[in-house]
């Protein structure tokens, strides 16, 4: 009798496991094909390897600066400094070439600081949780405050800095960039590359489970002595590192320093998150989903732009997306396990 | 006493999913008078208090309070009921003003003066206090007491025709429970009705007019006032089946005579409450009872380095070196060997989006790193297969999300969690709570084979019944401490009964004054 309900009971979980652990890629994939279809009837030249190569080199750079921000959200956080981090490292690295540091050089001390900057965020929100997205806010800020003052000394530089940039950074991240030859920009093999790693490293070690485990639930990952500050200093510490990272290729990108350059970062960012199905209350998702959502972000806003709208219009219809998009899944797996 | 009927309940019934936390219960109170309402832990104590405050409703019967249902708790806060629930609910941020007349005005009018209210808030705070508290301070500074105090004098200030104390004396001093009882005699020369559920026996001998016992969620009868008598009560709580103490099957296992595997010096859970000592024999299975908030709770978190006891030291013999070493942190407990298992599954046990392999593993991942923290989870294959097996876990496939399963085979996976870090003392709070019948026992035979092999075993449950046959010794907490041990033939249901109200065996209801002091 009791072996019978539960035979039943496991039956219909597995029924309706799979499809529930898969909606929100299953979505996002039927989501980007719609998109693709659109673009290749509507807008002439979509179909081109041009228009590939100009999706995949955004949207390597949202990836990339999308990575700490997935992180985040599985435990429940989001940091709202991503965009000061990239546009101050994008102002710093030049200016420190300026300066007479060798570019490698200037580079490992840019992510440094980048990283340095995103353990305090860390360190910060975890201490004053409820106030963390003001706290992520406010360090950013603060970051990118210091960057400028700091260009601006001795100097005619201010949010805006020119210096030489390396043809090698430059070929990373440029549009004609070349990958041994191969008729695309590296940048987008070293996000393929990142986004590999990372999903192996979340599924098979120890920081990853213990990052699920947290966003999960904070109890049980306590009575397992998982230190949740340590796990929200590391992953801010980590996004600070990627945003810098991001903000670095953006200057190869566009060959000059500015420091407005994170700025839509702030909203894609978490865009990308939400739309891919990471749930920004934690513990569920992932980097591959956020990969999806990048894809999927880049390529209706190329869709858009191609269709001809301006820049206030792309704005409205990405911003309506979001809506449908936590409707669906960011939501209902909470409220399933409440009951 | 035939005076007004105010409450009644007519075969009330109450069920949440499979559990019936009512089956049959009647009740009337009259006005003018103090009515108790008395039963072990999960009783439905609680659930009766929710509906007549309209928190709840009934599944099947009638509750009406002075004539009319309630439906909601603003109903009842309209017919002139109202309740002191057990949590001190109260604005932190708010001055203690705002605290007492905080839901009293609509939002455009209010009722009376603010200079007449300051004067009827300062009285009635001076008289309960015990001396004047400063209208204008921020409620949050004050100590616990008083925010008690700022709670019990808002639900008087309301009037009450009817007033249902939750428990509401427990964080009280005895000078102040005798300030609380002439407020409480005060509201029923006025004619109200003063319902108090409680645990403290000699409170209620003292004060009530009547007292409703309920059993199982049933309510076995009402005593008038020269019949509330401690032995009355107890008779009353413990079913006739479980009362004789039949232990005939028990076998006593001699095990208290076995080294101490763990053992607590000079402990403190609690504050204020008396420090004690606590030894676990290796090998014993030590069963913790208590009331609710009497302490055990606290005393077995610290046993498992979850949080730190207030004074005293926990050290456990180490595997490695035979030496007793302190206990203070998680990590400590990792190390010593001993594992705890919750049963609060929802929000310290589970992890509701992971699969059941995780769930169950998680607990040895950090033993079996690889380079770079990689999880070498091959290894970790055979060891959940025979937890699966050994727990009889009926699961369909590993990854499946461990939500996916029963309650009570959650719970499985949870002691396969404990059970797989290989421990010495298992700690487990409560962990047959909302678990059927089937799932218990296999549970208790698998801590039987544990200790059977040399582990030791610290159980905290809220149902008497299940130390019976089971444990080798109970400690019972009270009052903050541990009260009495209990081993071999006193390991009943009434022997247990009278420690967790705070009776010695042969005490009478006089001694228990003192006590509470």
């Amino acid at each position: 009798m009791v072996s019978t309900v539960m035979n039943t009971e496991v039956a219909m979980a597995r029924s309706a496991s799979p499809f529930r652990t898969h909606k929100s890629i299953a979505i996002g994939f039927a989501l980007l094909a719609c998109l693709l279809a659109l673009g290749a009837l509507l807008v002439p030249g979509f179909v081109s390897s041009q228009n590939a190569r100009s999706i995949l080199l955004l949207a390597a750079f949202l990836g990339l600066a999308s990575v700490g921000q997935t992180l985040c959200a599985l435990v429940g956080a989001l940091d709202l400094s991503i965009p000061y981090i990239i546009g101050g490292a994008n102002i710093l690295l030049p200016s420190l070439m300026v300066a007479g540091l060798p570019a490698p050089v200037a580079m490992i001390v840019v992510l440094i600081l980048g990283a340095l900057v995103g353990a305090a965020n860390g360190a910060l929100s975890f201490r004053l949780q409820g106030q963390a997205l003001i706290m992520s806010l406010g360090v950013g800020f603060a970051a990118v405050g210091a960057v400028q003052i700091y260009t601006s000394l001795g100097s005619q530089f201010g949010g805006t800095v020119f210096a030489p940039v390396p043809d090698w950074l430059r070929n990373l991240s440029a549009f004609n960039g070349k990958f041994f030859g191969l008729p695309f920009p590296p940048v987008i093999v070293i996000w393929a590359a990142v986004a590999i790693g990372l999903g192996w490293i979340m599924y098979n070690t120890w920081f990853g489970r213990s990052l699920y485990a947290v966003g999960g639930s904070r109890t049980a990952a306590a009575r397992l002595g998982i230190s949740e500050f340590r796990i929200w200093t590391v992953i801010h510490s980590a996004s600070g590192a990627m945003s810098a990272i991001t903000g670095m290729l953006l200057l190869g990108f566009s060959g000059g320093g500015f420091v407005g350059v994170g700025d839509p970062y702030l909203f894609t960012t978490v865009a990308a998150v939400v739309i891919g199905g990471t749930s920004l209350l934690g513990g569920a998702g992932g980097y591959g989903a956020t990969v999806l959502g990048v894809l999927v972000l880049t390529v209706l806003t190329s869709l858009l732009v191609g269709l001809g709208l301006s820049f206030p219009a792309q704005q409205a219809v990405v911003g309506l997306l979001i809506v449908p998009m936590v409707a669906i899944y960011a939501r209902s797996p909470h409220i399933r396990n409440q009951i | 006493m035939d005076s007004e009927i105010t409450i009644r309940m007519v075969d009330v019934a109450k069920a949440f999913g499979e559990t019936k936390a009512l089956k049959k219960c009647d009740f009337e109170a009259r006005a003018g008078e103090v009515h108790a309402i008395v039963g072990e832990n999960g009783s439905g104590k609680s659930t009766m208090a929710k509906m007549m405050s309209g928190v709840l409703h009934p599944d099947t019967g009638k509750v009406s309070i002075l004539g009319e249902r309630v439906l909601s708790p603003i109903d009842a806060k309209r017919i002139g009921l109202t309740t002191i629930f057990q949590e001190v609910l109260v604005a932190e941020e708010a001055s203690v003003f705002d605290n007492l007349y905080v839901g009293r005005d609509g939002v455009f009018k209010s009722q009376t003066t603010g200079g007449d209210r300051r004067a009827e808030a300062d009285e009635i705070l001076t008289r309960l206090v015990g001396k004047p508290v400063d209208l204008d301070e921020v409620v949050g500074s004050l100590p616990l007491s008083v925010k008690q105090w700022i709670v019990i004098a808002r639900a008087i200030l309301r009037r009450p025709r009817v007033l249902i104390l939750d428990e509401s004396s427990a964080a009280l001093d005895l000078d102040s429970t005798i300030r609380l009882h002439s407020e409480i005699d005060r509201l029923r020369s006025e004619g109200a009705t003063v319902l108090i559920v409680t645990h403290r026996i000699a409170e209620l001998v003292r004060i009530a007019d009547r007292a409703t016992i309920l059993r199982d969620g049933i309510t076995v009868g009402t005593l008038e006032k020269h019949e509330i008598t401690e032995e009355n009560l107890l008779s009353m709580m413990t079913p006739a089946d479980r009362r004789s103490g039949d232990v005939a099957e028990y076998a006593s296992r001699a095990k208290s005579a076995a080294p101490a595997i763990l053992t607590a010096r000079n402990l403190a859970v609690h504050r204020t409450a008396g420090k004690f000592d606590f030894d676990l024999p290796k090998g014993s299975i030590v069963g913790v009872a208590g009331l609710d908030g009497q302490g055990q709770d606290a005393f077995v978190r610290a046993l498992a380095g979850i949080v730190q006891p207030f004074g005293g030291d926990v050290q456990v013999r180490s595997a490695d070196t035979d030496r007793m070493v302190s206990l203070r942190t998680l990590d400590d407990a990792a190390n010593l060997g001993v594992s705890y298992v919750s049963g609060d599954r929802k929000r310290e046990g589970i992890f509701p989006q992971q699969s059941i392999f995780e769930n169950l593993a998680i607990g040895v991942y950090r033993k079996n790193l690889g380079a770079l923290g990689v999880i070498r989870k091959a290894t970790l294959k055979p060891m959940f297969k025979r937890e699966v097996d050994r727990l009889r876990i009926k699961i369909g496939s590993p990854s499946n999300k461990i939500t996916s399963l029963s309650g009570g085979n959650q719970q499985k996976v949870l002691i396969g969690r404990a059970f797989a870090n290989d421990p010495q003392v298992i700690v487990l709070n409560d962990p047959a709570r909302g678990v059927d019948l089937g799932t218990k026992r296999d549970l208790y035979r698998e801590l039987r084979l544990f200790t059977d092999k040399g582990g030791s075993v610290v159980y905290l449950s809220s149902e008497i019944e299940e130390f019976i046959g089971f444990a080798d010794r109970v400690d019972v907490f009270f009052g903050g401490t541990l009260f009495r041990s209990l081993e071999g033939n006193e390991i009943a249901e009434e022997p247990i009964l009278a420690s967790m109200f705070g009776k010695s065996k042969h005490a009478s209801v006089e001694f228990d004054l003192e006590r509470t002091a």
